[in-house]
């Protein structure tokens, strides 16, 4: 491989990306649906390209990491809508953390007691019951409690991708709207995907989704040691 | 890795894939649902706050 055509392919993945994003958006704009929405579609159209092109996860990867550092950037950015709405945030901190609370804690449960139901085995169940928590601390937190790290990998990565697509269809459905409460619910359970939908509907929501995502991998990271034990019996 | 990955995953998929993403959709929703509800009746609650801010 030439360094031309890493180029080249580096220029091709990121023009894919860019370009499936953008057809997303319009997609979004016109057929609103969990479907069109913009992690679901994109990822969907990404995956499509590049394998008819032949493209492989090793070719794509500088493309990857080309982008993923803008990420950083873009995610510091979210502190500035925080900043400019820090009264009210702070004023809401209570109801904001008991939501966060109670949606992380939750959805651990509700995971962990279904596998239990189910008879997966205890790695599985350990595994599976943190997939709300962000990649690198959910295989941190996978170690501690005996679960697989690549299987959490996985978990996390779908659990972000239905949370960020049916999450504000859900919430529309039970007239879930205040912006805090809606970046909250995204951004606990389905982390940075989930935080990437929230931005999109309002910048207050996508601020508060990334401070929701690093509080409730505290919550589950120190919930988990203690929870997981009970599933397990 | 990647191989690994994809072993793994293959494996269960076939095993419990249907079990594995029903799990991941209900307790994904329950989350959201408990997150999302919780934290807007005690936002709608509190005297200084209400929606939109």
């Amino acid at each position: 491989v030439t360094v031309s055509s890493t180029i080249v392919v580096t220029a091709f993945a990121i023009a894919v990306t860019v370009g499936a994003y953008t057809l997303s958006l319009a997609a979004r704009r016109r057929y609103p649906s969990p479907l069109t929405t913009p992690v679901l579609f994109s990822t969907i159209i990404v995956i499509a390209v590049l394998l008819m092109a032949g493209v492989s996860f090793e070719d794509y990867r500088p493309a990857k990491e080309i982008m993923t550092f803008l990420l950083g950037p873009a995610t510091v950015a979210l502190a500035i809508p925080l900043y400019k709405n820090r009264r009210a945030f702070f004023s809401q901190l209570v109801p904001a953390s008991l939501g966060l609370l109670a949606g992380s804690l939750g959805t651990m449960i509700v995971a962990g007691l279904s596998a239990r139901i189910l008879g997966f085995s205890p790695e599985l169940l350990s595994s599976i019951a943190i997939k709300s928590t962000t990649v690198p601390i959910a295989v941190e937190i996978a170690r501690i409690v005996h679960g697989n790290p690549t299987l959490t990998a996985i978990f996390v990565v779908i659990t972000g991708m239905i949370g960020a697509s049916f999450g504000p269809w859900l919430m529309d459905r039970l007239d879930i709207t205040h912006p805090v409460s809606r970046g909250l619910a995204l951004g606990t359970i389905s982390h940075g995907q989930g935080t990437a939908q929230a931005a999109s509907e309002s910048e207050l929501s996508g601020a508060v989704a990334a401070v929701a995502m690093g509080l409730g991998a505290i919550c589950t990271s120190l919930a988990a040691p203690w929870l997981i034990p009970l599933f397990l019996g | 890795m990647e191989n690994k990955i994809a072993y793994i995953f293959g494996y269960l998929l076939a095993a419990r894939g249907l079990a594995i993403l029903l799990i991941l959709a209900v307790s994904a929703a329950v989350g959201i649902l408990l997150a999302g509800w919780v934290s807007q009746v005690l936002l709608r609650k509190s005297p200084r706050t209400g929606d939109g801010m």
